[in-house]
């Protein structure tokens, strides 16, 4: 009885005369094989039924002294043992500002394992580097955005874990997601499968995904061992905010715009009796659209009908109007890349969007901290996780209708600053389909996956 | 390759395949206006011709065509950020002029705000607007762009879409006629794994990676999608892939002879020829050996896996194939001779020893069908022959003891009868005693009666010593191929006297 574990290619391949559970019998190798995440579940089974093993799975790069203590608070600390309860494994729930990274680095300190740590944006590669060398005096390596650089702490995109996973699935004991909702994306929690690491711990504000994916998490990384929201953080850790919805009117000429491109639309779908219920059926119009072009002119009519609600002259003028009214700090969220250049051009406003190269952001950032920029203007790069300092007013002027994403926008303005109330308006064309999308965005957190699931 | 929402496809039954341009008049014309409007917009911003492919788009009423032409042409275009200064210092300059004053509230209040920023840059405010956003994607300018003829831009869209469906396949069989070197190159670099088996004569390649094994996964579609220009280059070919659409497992076939008219006519990319070999297949050629070399032959199997030789030898019905090793280790050589353990063709790995990574230790193959041949620095020809002999004598044995002759011609060469009877001339050589018409004299067969008159004619004309070329000439009415040997196999003796047979002389067989 003996048993030789190799990693190979996000696989893990046992050679020898046991037949372990997970392994499926490759005749392409003429040996056993089996995903990579079932590396601990496979050696826990060895060692319990006594079968003696060799594991050449695992190849970390060399490690670096630590310098630096991460010192957590209470909550956090709490958060943190129960992970370690958990066998090192699980997802955290906190919410936003509530400083998710410190217990990550905690981590790292405690179980001094190779990690690597996958976060949805370059700006968050950056910002955990930072961090790593600030409190633990850690030079990290970083795959993504070009670089590929690979050390015993690496943070990488989603997406470049997603891509070189075959080549970095045997390098970390220690698996890092941040903002570990977007690991349950059909690729991505393939990249999560394709890695070895026996250690793993999911961090977000909020887990709940609208396809429900999220229910895989206790296979990929482990079920919720802590949750904390706003409303047991309010006041005490991050600072409170004030929500304010504005409903403005279109100008009489989007107005009948927008009625006829509608009319269009809803022409179509009386014609040939379809129902819109929910994004399937809007995407089996879509699909419809590729044949019939009078289903294409439905939908491009729609469309239209939308960018005119959504970058309506009049909240033009609203937002005019605020930027008049006071000059604190603002943070200004659109949709359409279009449109945060055409804001950026009128108003003047620095833009942040996702074309923004990583010296300007970073440029725009620091000048917004030191006070000389009062406002951005953004799509959705700072939706998540980023630091953004001290900004005391947000003004949404278009939304995707996911509740995550309001969650996490009005995450950007809970920056702790003394007795500070945030105010985040939200701007809404009135008697449009944009409407319906505010609804959207109010709609209850549901679907919580627990540690026992 | 282009973005999944431009590929169109049409399913029938459990098939599917991509909606190509069958290079119709209409697509023609298409693909023509999508090459003029990029070549005549050089100068123009990259979002102003998209502005004009979304005119194109809705004339030609097949969006997704257009679209999917002009991103190919697009692609290989250059564009150029045209700026009167930096952008970055431009906008930053207006970012903080604005954030110091208020933001501008009206037009008026924005146009004072540029220009005290320009005058600051030294540029005027139409300047400053043109620089603002210059580096943004949409506000580059194209430069040059490349011509191209309308029918290879829809061939070319026609590969893209194929390459366009299978990022969504789970695995891919397929088979081809060459280029082997090549795609395989290509399945190993994009981590691919492969099966294969000989059926009808063609070698059938299966491909798909690692987790495939757990679950359907599209994971390797990309990667499948990329070996499949080189598998094109390998005419004849013909593919079929499982593809996961909506949740059904389709079936998508491609054959060069039905469809390859509606793809790039790729050629088999020529090979890096070493020097090293290619002095090796002339230096076997010069032995006139009867083996016939072929460099970069047909794939060979070892059980599921492949081996591409770099040489084939033939003789009759016999194949030998040879791989040279190049820079090699000893882990690097087990491997290899361990994959040759199910090697059913005799297999030569001729091993440079001066290439040796460490120090040499030489390995010994199970497979009685695999010889390794160690040499230094140039391939030893002759070694590489007497590896080959032993298998050319046995084919030579089984060839004369097959084969029954009926010779007709009164006087036929080994060669002809070789070429005849498609086995080789020593088969033949060994075979003549069996015809009891003729008889063989030197390298041909003669029938016995014409080889009676031959006798009386020499006799008439050798009495004694005379010139060789007499006799010779005598000869000369029977159309014998080599006379001279013909003379001395009748027992007359020939005395040279130089190399010159005109000095020769020849006198009657000794009588006994």
């Amino acid at each position: 009885m003996f048993v030789r574990l190799s990693y190979s290619k996000g696989t893990i391949i046992l050679e020898g005369d046991v037949s372990t559970p997970y392994g499926q019998w490759d005749q392409r190798i003429k040996a056993f094989r089996a995903p990579a995440y079932c590396y601990r579940d496979i050696v826990a089974y060895l060692q319990r039924s006594r079968v003696p093993f060799e594991d050449r799975v695992l190849d970390p790069p060399p490690k670096p002294p630590l310098n630096g203590r991460v010192e957590l608070y209470p909550y956090q600390e709490e958060a943190f043992k129960r992970w370690l309860e958990n066998g090192g494994r699980g997802v955290i729930c906190i919410a936003t500002a509530g400083g998710k990274t410190f217990i990550g680095l905690k981590a790292i300190e405690a179980l001094e394992k190779s990690t690597v740590i996958f976060v949805p944006t370059l700006a968050l590669v950056d910002q955990w580097v930072e961090r790593l060398r600030e409190k633990l005096g850690l030079e990290a390596g970083v795959v993504g955005g070009g670089r590929h650089d690979v050390r015993w702490v690496t943070v990488c995109t989603y997406d470049s874990a997603y891509i070189h996973a075959e080549e970095l699935g045997n390098r970390f004991e220690l698996l890092i997601a941040d903002e570990v909702h977007h690991l349950f994306a059909p690729g991505y929690s393939q990249a999560a499968e394709l890695f070895a690491a026996p250690y793993r711990m999911g961090l977000t504000s909020t887990l709940y995904r609208a396809d429900m994916r999220h229910m895989e998490a206790p296979r990929l990384i482990g079920g919720v061992v802590y949750e904390a929201g706003h409303e047991e953080l309010a006041g005490t850790y991050v600072a409170r905010y004030e929500h304010r919805r504005v409903y403005v009117d279109l100008t009489p000429e989007e107005r009948r715009e927008y009625e006829r491109l509608w009319g269009v639309y809803r022409g179509y779908l009386e014609r040939h009796s379809l129902q819109m219920r929910g994004e399937e059926d809007f995407r089996k119009l879509i699909t419809l659209s590729a044949f019939d072009p009078e289903a294409r002119e439905a939908v491009l009519a729609r469309n239209r009908a939308l960018k005119i609600a959504l970058n309506s002259e009049a909240k033009m003028r609203f937002l005019a109007e605020k930027l008049a009214e006071s000059k604190e700090k603002t943070l200004i969220f659109t949709l359409h890349n279009s449109l945060v250049y055409a804001i950026s051009r009128r108003f003047l406003i620095p833009a942040i969007t996702h074309k923004t190269r990583e010296e300007e952001r970073r440029l725009i950032l620091s000048k917004f901290r030191e006070g000389e920029y009062r406002a951005i203007v953004t799509s959705q790069v700072l939706d998540e996780g980023l630091d953004v300092p001290d900004a005391s007013r947000g003004i949404i002027l278009s939304g995707t209708g996911s509740p995550r994403q309001l969650i996490q926008r009005l995450g950007r303005l809970l920056r702790k600053a003394e007795g500070k109330v945030a105010v985040l308006y939200e701007v809404v064309s009135r008697e449009t389909k944009d409407v319906d999308f505010s609804r959207k965005r109010r709609r209850p957190v549901e679907g919580r996956v627990d540690a026992s699931g | 390759m282009l973005p999944a929402e431009l590929l169109a496809v049409q399913r029938w039954k459990d098939q599917v395949r991509p909606k190509y341009s069958k290079l119709s008049q209409r697509d023609v014309s298409a693909a023509e206006a999508v090459i003029r409007l990029y070549r005549e917009s050089v100068g123009a911003k990259r979002g102003e011709i998209r502005e004009g492919v979304a005119e194109l788009e809705d004339a030609y009423g097949d969006y997704r065509l257009v679209r999917g032409l002009a991103a190919l042409v697009e692609r290989a275009c250059s564009f150029a950020s045209k700026a009167h200064a930096d952008p970055l210092k431009v906008r930053h300059a207006l970012f903080m002029e604005a954030s110091k004053r208020g933001f501008p509230a009206t037009p008026e209040e924005r146009l004072a705000l540029v220009r005290d920023a320009a005058s600051k840059l030294g540029l005027t405010p139409m300047q400053v607007e043109e620089s603002m956003y210059a580096d943004l994607d949409s506000e580059e300018v194209l430069e040059s762009c490349p011509s191209v003829s309308p029918v290879d831009l829809l061939k070319q869209y026609n590969l893209s879409l194929t390459q366009t469906l299978l990022f969504s396949s789970t695995e891919m069989e397929f088979t081809a006629s060459g280029n082997w070197q090549r795609i395989f190159r290509a399945v190993k670099f994009h981590g691919l794994m492969y099966s294969a088996a000989r059926r009808e004569g063609a070698v059938h390649v299966r491909l798909d990676g690692p987790t495939s094994l757990f679950k359907l996964t599209r994971r390797y579609g990309t990667a499948l999608a990329k070996v499949v220009p080189e598998i094109m280059r390998g005419k004849p070919w013909r593919i079929e892939a499982k593809i996961l659409r909506a949740d059904r497992l389709l079936n998508f076939v491609l054959e060069s002879g039905k469809h390859g008219w509606l793809f790039p006519d790729l050629e088999p990319a020529e090979e890096y020829d070493s020097s090293v070999e290619r002095e090796f297949a002339e230096q076997f050629r010069s032995l006139r050996s009867g083996w016939g070399v072929k460099r970069e032959p047909e794939p060979v199997e070892a059980g599921s896996a492949i081996m591409i030789p770099d040489f084939a030898f033939r003789f009759g019905g016999r194949t030998v194939y040879m791989e040279v090793v190049g820079f090699w280790t000893r882990e690097y050589l087990k491997r290899k001779v361990e994959k040759l353990s199910e090697v059913r063709e005799p297999f030569i790995v001729a091993v440079d020893e001066e290439l040796a990574c460490e120090r040499l230790e030489r390995l010994k193959a199970s497979n009685p069908n695999v010889r390794l041949l160690y040499f230094k620095g140039e391939i030893p020809v002759r070694e590489v022959l007497a590896c080959l002999q032993p298998l050319a004598e046995a084919e030579v044995e089984a060839q004369a003891s097959g084969l029954k002759m009926a010779v007709k011609k009164p006087v036929a060469t080994l060669k002809e009868l070789a070429e005849a009877y498609g086995v080789s001339e020593e088969a033949v050589r060994r075979a003549a005693s069996k015809v009891e018409t003729h008889v063989l004299i030197g390298e041909a067969l003669i029938e016995k009666g014409l080889l009676e008159e031959v006798k009386r004619a020499l006799a008439e004309v050798v009495k004694g010593e005379v010139p060789l070329p007499k006799a010779v000439e005598a000869l000369k009415p029977y159309g014998l191929p080599d006379p001279i040997t013909t003379i001395a196999a009748l027992g007359y003796r020939v005395k040279w006297r130089g190399l010159n047979a005109e000095n020769a002389t020849v006198s009657p067989p000794l009588q006994n």
